[in-house]
């Protein structure tokens, strides 16, 4: 736990891997969860449509080959990528026209606002522009970001005393904390056993019921 | 014997018979938080009253094809009885791919074009090339043009050299419009509403309201004033989908500076996001992506050719891609290069009208085009022989 006088400083490789996370997480397709994963299963009188040979007999029904068509059309991307990795094309190939880094020093910008910044934060290396960035950015980024650092569900049970203590606080502070507990319910595992009251009751079984696609 | 052509993009398939117009159709099903049971295949977004919290489904991951359930089920809805209603055994089809696909994808595609869709005959070409095909066919004297094709998943900066492309040359930047949203997505959501879930309507939101500045610090400046004097602040109006459908930017006119509107509708205040945004596409660093930008992207790409042809690429600089519509791009890339390259070099980029089908309209030529039965694999003989065909024939 981290109190104002004994602020740690962070070392350049947690800063690279929070770096990294950030820009994952540019990558996504969507930042909530699929919709239809947090309905009911279906109950036992229900029955899931059959493949119906009867439906266009004058149609001629494209050959679906079972499981060797799962295996070979559902690939995701770092799969193919390492195959690719794997094949070794001669260059020029998909790796090598990747752009190089550039010549030009990187532009620096406060996290909080957005306009240029000239300082920099002791503990994570982010940049602020003014001590009121400064304290914004204190009060937001620190807590989460320990939190998604921090490998392993032995500190969920720290993350809800801390959340409980803010959500008590007063006026101002609200909308950056209930911005918070979004992006740290976000991280959070839903197969935890600390959490599984107060997630959705049926949340796990749909995991295992529904067919995972790949999105 | 019709043609039917596609641009399949990770974001719009742009589709149509090469006799007639072209139709844009998001290329990714939907499912919304109202109708949860119901999944939506590409054009039946408009049929959604309520798209807020969207959930995408795309078949296209950093750009590549992996998701094949999705992309048949909106290939069906395309090809069938609402759409285009092709009639398969008599239709030829030209589809395009992204640079260096990957193989085992490029198989998968020959089997589900002539095993399972079975049409005629099918032509697989990269996007570029056909819109460096809709260029020289419209500027017969050059030879050499630079396509700089900006999308939804990255950029590639490709030079083409009467009609064939030069691999040597190509450059990919992993910046494209769907990183652009999640930036536009994160700001907003960290400085004024969360709108994390929303990536339809900030969308909309960076179409309507984000421009390239032409000088970046004097607009930082500006977005730093208070009141009037901040030509750059503009308030959006946030849809809410029962009274106020679609968002919309407010006229200068109409702004508020203190205190809250009285009609009580939801804004958001832009400022330097506006052009902080599409700035990414320049300087990629400013997030910490160590790549570079586009300007020195092409820079990089032409110096790696042979010295004869460096003024010929200068000169033909074609910008095709959603992201070349922000406002003040072609300007900005024009001034950037201006610096770069040597001043007795002359620098021209040209922006088509549509950027967006640029490449589509090349594809219709190219059907027209008396070489187009060479170019074609026809069914008989990828069934015959095999991927090998394809992978001969075929330039990706």
């Amino acid at each position: 736990r981290v109190e104002a006088g004994q602020r740690r400083v962070l070392d350049e490789a947690t800063r690279q891997r929070r770096l990294t996370r950030q820009l994952e997480a540019l990558e996504k397709d969507n930042f909530q969860d699929d919709p239809l994963s947090s309905l009911p299963p279906p109950g036992p009188t229900a029955r899931l449509p059959a493949f119906s040979e009867t439906e266009e007999p004058e149609k001629k029904r494209r050959k679906t080959r079972g499981d060797h068509f799962k295996q070979r059309f559902r690939k995701n991307f770092t799969t193919l990528l390492e195959e690719e990795n794997l094949s070794e094309r001669a260059e020029p190939n998909y790796l090598s026209a990747a752009a190089p880094p550039s010549s030009l020093p990187p532009r620096l910008f406060c996290c909080v606002c957005g306009f240029p910044s000239h300082y920099t934060c002791t503990t994570c290396g982010g940049r602020y522009c003014s001590s009121r960035c400064l304290l914004t950015h204190r009060e937001t980024s620190g807590r989460s970001e320990d939190a998604l650092d921090r490998t392993g569900p032995q500190d969920m049970l720290d993350v809800c005393c801390w959340m409980e203590t803010l959500l008590s606080g007063s006026g101002r502070s609200r909308t950056w904390t209930t911005w918070l507990v979004l992006m740290v319910c976000l991280s959070v595992d839903p197969s935890l056993p600390s959490l599984q009251n107060q997630n959705h009751q049926n949340q796990n079984q749909q995991n295992t019921e529904v067919p995972q696609e790949d999105t | 014997m019709a043609t039917l052509v596609l641009d399949n993009g990770a974001y719009w398939a742009k589709i149509g018979y090469s006799q007639d117009k072209v139709s844009v159709i998001p290329n990714c099903q939907f499912r919304s938080k109202t109708s949860r049971l119901k999944t939506f295949t590409a054009n039946q977004l408009d049929e959604i009253k309520d798209p807020s919290g969207l959930f995408y489904i795309l078949p296209f991951q950093k750009g590549y094809l992996v998701n094949w359930d999705v992309q048949r089920k909106v290939w069906d809805h395309l090809f069938g009885k609402e759409m285009f209603k092709v009639e398969f055994p008599d239709t030829s089809i030209i589809i395009t791919e992204p640079y260096f696909n990957f193989s085992s994808i490029q198989e998968s595609m020959n089997e589900i074009l002539f095993e399972e869709y079975q049409f005629q005959s099918a032509l697989r070409i990269n996007a570029g090339s056909l819109g460096a095909h809709h260029y020289f066919t419209t500027k017969p004297s050059e030879l050499c043009c630079l396509l700089v094709d900006s999308g939804f998943s990255f950029t590639h900066i490709v030079p083409y050299c009467r009609s064939k492309k030069l691999k040597e040359g190509i450059r990919r930047i992993n910046v494209g419009g769907k990183l652009l949203t999640n930036h536009l997505k994160e700001i907003i959501s960290y400085r004024q509403l969360h709108v994390m879930d929303e990536t339809y309507v900030i969308n909309q939101v960076k179409e309507d309201v984000c421009y390239v500045s032409q000088q970046f610090y004097k607009d930082m400046e500006i977005a730093q004033m208070k009141g009037e004097e901040n030509t750059v602040m503009r308030d959006y109006v946030l849809p809410d989908f029962s009274a106020i459908k679609k968002g919309f930017c407010k006229p200068q006119e109409e702004m508020v500076f203190s205190g809250k509107y009285k009609t009580g509708e939801q804004t958001l205040r832009l400022a330097n996001e506006r052009f902080a945004v599409p700035e990414m596409l320049f300087h990629p660093s400013d997030i910490g992506i160590q790549e570079m930008g586009i300007p020195e992207a092409i820079a990089d790409s032409v110096q790696s050719l042979p010295e004869e042809m460096h003024p010929h690429f200068y000169q033909n600089i074609v910008l095709t891609g959603g992201n070349s519509l922000f406002p003040g791009f072609r300007e900005r890339l024009e001034a950037e290069l201006r610096s770069l390259v040597p001043a007795h070099l002359p620098v021209n980029v040209f922006l088509p009208e549509n950027p967006v089908c640029y490449s589509w309209e090349g594809g219709k030529l190219l059907a027209h085009s008396p070489d187009y039965d060479e170019m074609v694999v026809m069914r008989e003989d990828y069934e015959e022989n095999g991927h090998i065909v394809c992978e001969e024939k075929f330039d990706i």
